[in-house]
């Protein structure tokens, strides 16, 4: 029947070329499959990411708000009524021939203006309101003077640009600078048992501003996952996402504690 | 073994009558034009393998109508694949198949004109790989998602490929044993049994969907 060897070697050659099409068809199919499946979980983590981004950034704007609110009615009601109760006292005081009414309208006065000054204190640290009005480098010096006056702690800032530099970054955005500058400060004060802070402000480049922090007190040994999993650092670290910075800290045991912010100013311009 | 491939040839046409009247329940619970498509093909196979297990009994060479099953099955299956890949891309890529096809078996058999009396192993492969070819298109596009025809193409890519493997196996095994045809034919016959379980597993999910 098969008289030459062509007659062999042709159907069986075809076999084994269509044998070799259908396996480098399987072949590719199964890497791009492959590559495909890969794609689709990096753009499933992607997603979870971004969702957990806008949720972590929905949650701090709603902190935020809330804190206006409490720093508000603080600031009105609050203050408000008191300043209106030390004035009657003022007022009774002067009415009464009794000595003993004088000298407890003068207690009671005393006690109304020190809740005042504290509540003026608390409502400042929830949301500073005059930040819209002085900007945020006298909000930045005031903060630094309060901490020098209220702890056992100096800090100094130095800056080396204006305030027309600064008023390129967002309102919103200048909050978050602040909070995160208040939360350096406090941690240097409540971890690091920090005496002395230096905070610098420097224009990095044309389109950037550096804020540069470091604090004398017993640093931290970085490698323990703990610190970065602190709600601390956790906090600046969405803050300075939000505003577009970038970050950077080092600190070693009875070190200090080095903290770098770099944030764009022309790019967030209102 | 002769005995085993006529038992093997009533089990494959029992389930392929159950696969009939499955699908043509499903048809009637929620007409579709994807299960218009699959119960013709069926009802193809099932007319298909009828006359041709008629022609064999008869004593009649019946290796021309392979010809035209391979054709007619390659444009159903095109067809099919048309309708649930919602591509352009695959819609050209099946046009310039099946023109290319077309004219490579017009002009095989032209020229070689014997050819219609024996089995062509050209002609296996070429209508069998854009099945396969498509099969592996829908996985991929459908990867990570719900497929509606999963059973049903995971049949025809099991089906087309060990087909299309075990005829161009058996042409290699017939140049060193002449009465291997019969192991084949009954392997391929095993194929095809595993195929119509799928459209019974394809039939029943969908009724289940439908239902649920």
């Amino acid at each position: 029947m098969i008289e030459k060897p062509l007659d062999i070697i042709l159907p069986v050659a075809l076999s084994f070329f269509a044998f070799l099409v259908i396996l480098v068809t399987v072949i590719l199919f199964m890497y791009y499959a492959r590559r495909k499946v890969f794609a689709q979980k990096i753009e499933l983590i992607n997603l979870k990411l971004k969702t957990q981004k806008h949720l972590i950034n929905s949650m701090i704007e709603v902190q935020e708000l809330e804190r206006a609110r409490i720093s508000r009615d603080l600031h009105d009601a609050f203050s408000s009524n008191l300043s209106a109760i030390s004035l009657n006292l003022q007022h009774l005081r002067i009415k009464s021939k009794d000595e003993l009414t004088r000298e407890i309208c003068d207690l009671a006065t005393e006690g109304c203006l020190a809740m005042i000054d504290k509540s003026r204190r608390i409502s400042h640290n929830l949301m500073p309101i005059e930040m819209e009005h002085i900007g945020l480098l006298e909000t930045l010096i005031r903060l630094c003077r309060e901490f020098s006056k209220s702890e056992q702690l100096d800090v100094h800032f130095n800056y080396t640009i204006s305030e027309k530099h600064l008023k390129f970054i967002k309102r919103e955005n200048q909050i978050h600078v602040y909070r995160i500058i208040q939360e350096l400060i406090t941690n240097s004060i409540k971890h690091g048992n920090a005496t002395k802070i230096e905070l610098n402000l420097t224009d990095y480049d044309s389109k950037m501003l550096e804020f540069h922090y470091h604090d004398n007190g017993v640093g931290t040994d970085l490698n323990v996952e703990e610190i970065h999993k602190g709600l601390g650092i956790q906090n600046i670290n969405y803050r300075a996402e939000i505003i577009g910075g970038r970050i950077s800290f080092n600190s070693a045991l009875n070190e200090g504690f080095n903290f770098s912010l770099k944030i764009p100013v022309h790019e967030t311009k209102n | 073994m002769k005995s085993s491939i006529i038992i093997g040839i009533a089990i494959y046409l029992l389930v392929l009558i159950i696969n009939i009247f499955g699908v043509l329940k499903c048809h009637k619970e929620s007409p579709k034009i994807t299960i218009r498509t699959l119960f013709y093909y069926l009802l193809f196979l099932f007319l298909f393998q009828i006359i041709t297990t008629i022609l064999a009994s008869l004593g009649i060479n019946n290796l021309i109508l392979s010809h035209v099953f391979f054709i007619l099955q390659l444009l159903i299956l095109a067809y099919f694949f048309n309708q649930i890949i919602d591509s352009p891309f695959v819609t050209k890529l099946i046009r310039i198949y099946l023109i290319g096809v077309f004219s490579f078996l017009f002009f095989q058999y032209v020229f070689l004109p014997d050819l219609i009396w024996s089995f062509n192993i050209v002609e296996v492969f070429i209508t069998n790989y854009l099945s396969i070819l498509l099969s592996l298109i829908y996985f991929y596009r459908n990867l990570g998602k719900k497929r509606e025809f999963q059973p049903f193409i995971v049949g025809v890519f099991i089906y087309s490929t060990l087909s299309t493997s075990i005829f161009l196996f058996g042409n290699v095994a017939s140049f060193i044993d002449i009465n291997s045809a019969v192991y084949v034919w009954g392997t391929h016959l095993l194929v095809l049994i595993v195929y119509q379980l799928l459209i019974t597993f394809q039939w029943f999910s969908l009724l289940k969907t439908r239902n649920a």
